[in-house]
């Protein structure tokens, strides 16, 4: 959409796993003109290193960036593009948190409480960035949480440490929060936030202890989509829905202590491409897979060396 | 809390105009980007045949704290900005707790999130750079 506005060629490469789950999403993207390739694939020499590795992967972000990359860097012409971790992505969405502090200014109100969900950190970043910087130059405090999936949990069970971004390892290296960069999250992991790292401004951030992280299994999160989409009409993306999770859960918490707290999340999107995760949670075939230590310690051990 | 209402809207006119760069705020900065063959930290020229150029900048800057908004980008965000700010009441009234929950809904637009606000900004860096 973006690059079909300024009359930009786009080619896509998909997590495979994704490709398959959201196949409306992939119209979407081809209605606008762009090529799209599930990945892991045969069209570049990482993906096919990955895919000799890895052999029927359903992929990763991680994979999928690796095979961008190399086309970038090897194709005059073209260069990557990217939806979350890098700082110049959480710059641009700032403006999600400088629209809603200005809204909130409007009518005086002072939140208590801010919450977005965090795959590589760009809801978050952008929604809370001008809050944490209320909170770095000592002027408001706020509790900020950002809700991660338990299927890919980088702050909650990651290290603080250079890693790939990438699978191919081809990419620069990251101190971030990383379950390491050879971690595939499980395929029946529906909603997104699939990185296994983290932003490096949000990891230095978490780090100081300026937010705290949480992390949810996908059936809890989406019973916590279905209360919000049946109170307020709007059928939440898996992705928000973790933060949605995590408003639930304070505002729960306010309803014992009697507290009025005022809780703040980001509603990142909708779910109108993830109908067959929905599908599953209402069939009752949904399942949770929470990584065990000894696969999160593999994927570790192969963190670089720096 | 009396006057507000269930969506709060701002105006285009009262729409951002800047980014906030919350690493000028930062004291200890971000780690940087390492060149995995050398260790030593990734250079705008080693950044620039993956990224364009204003990118790359934008990347390495820890200290400027705002940022203008192009006007070719701005023009593309009253697609579908600004963003609501709902009130959450029925909400409240299903979880029946004192809490006043307020939610941004960035999914307002076809790509159904709020990742449209950095692709378009990437799509003008790359265009004006050629």
């Amino acid at each position: 959409m973006a690059c079909q506005y300024f009359g930009l060629d786009l080619k896509v490469f998909m997590v495979k796993c994704s490709y398959e789950q959201k196949p409306f999403r992939r119209e979407v993207i081809r209605t606008y003109g762009a090529s799209i390739i599930p990945s892991p694939s045969d069209t570049t020499q990482v993906g096919r290193k990955i895919l000799a590795e890895f052999p029927g992967t359903t992929g990763s972000l991680g994979c999928a960036i690796s095979e961008a990359v190399e086309v970038a860097v090897t194709n005059e012409g073209y260069r990557y593009e990217l939806g979350s971790v890098l700082n110049q992505v959480l710059l641009h969405q700032s403006v999600i948190g400088l629209e809603v502090q200005a809204a909130l200014k409007k009518y005086g109100i002072k939140p208590d409480i801010l919450i977005g969900c965090t795959g590589g950190g760009s809801n978050l970043g952008g929604f809370a960035a001008p809050f944490l910087g209320e909170v770095l130059r000592g002027e408001a405090n706020y509790k900020i949480i950002g809700a991660e999936p338990a299927s890919c949990p980088s702050f909650t069970r990651g290290v603080y440490a250079y890693d790939f971004c990438d699978t191919g390892c081809i990419c620069p290296l990251a101190k971030m929060y990383t379950i390491g960069s050879q971690f595939i999250p499980s395929a029946n992991h529906a909603g997104g936030l699939r990185f296994h790292g983290m932003s490096p401004i949000l990891s230095e951030l978490y780090d100081e202890g300026l937010f705290e992280a949480r992390a949810y299994e996908q059936t809890a999160v989406f019973e916590a989509a279905e209360i919000f989409a049946r109170a307020e009409g709007t059928l939440p993306a898996p992705e928000s829905s973790h933060a949605i999770r995590a408003a639930i859960d304070e505002a729960l918490k306010c309803k014992e202590t009697g507290e009025e707290k005022v809780i703040v999340f980001n509603l990142s999107g909708t779910g109108y491409f993830d109908l067959y995760a929905y599908k599953a949670f209402n069939d009752g075939t949904m399942s949770d897979y929470i990584p065990t230590d000894e696969e999160i310690k593999a994927a570790l051990d192969k963190l670089p060396k720096v | 809390m009396k006057n507000v209402p269930y969506k709060i809207y701002l105006s285009e006119e009262e729409m951002p105009t800047k980014w906030y760069n919350v690493r000028a705020d930062m004291k200890i900065k971000p780690a940087p980007l390492l060149n995995p063959g050398t260790g030593q930290p990734l250079t705008a020229a080693e950044m620039e045949p993956i990224f364009c150029k204003e990118l790359v900048a934008q990347e390495l800057d820890n200290d400027t704290k705002w940022f203008d908004i192009p006007d070719e980008v701005l023009g593309f965000y009253k697609m579908f900005r600004p963003s609501p700010l709902v009130h959450a009441k029925f909400l409240e009234q299903a979880l029946d707790t004192p809490a006043k929950i307020f939610y941004k809904f960035e999914g307002n637009n076809t790509s159904g999130s709020h990742k449209l606000n950095s692709a378009i900004a990437q799509a003008y860096y790359a265009k004006k750079q050629g």
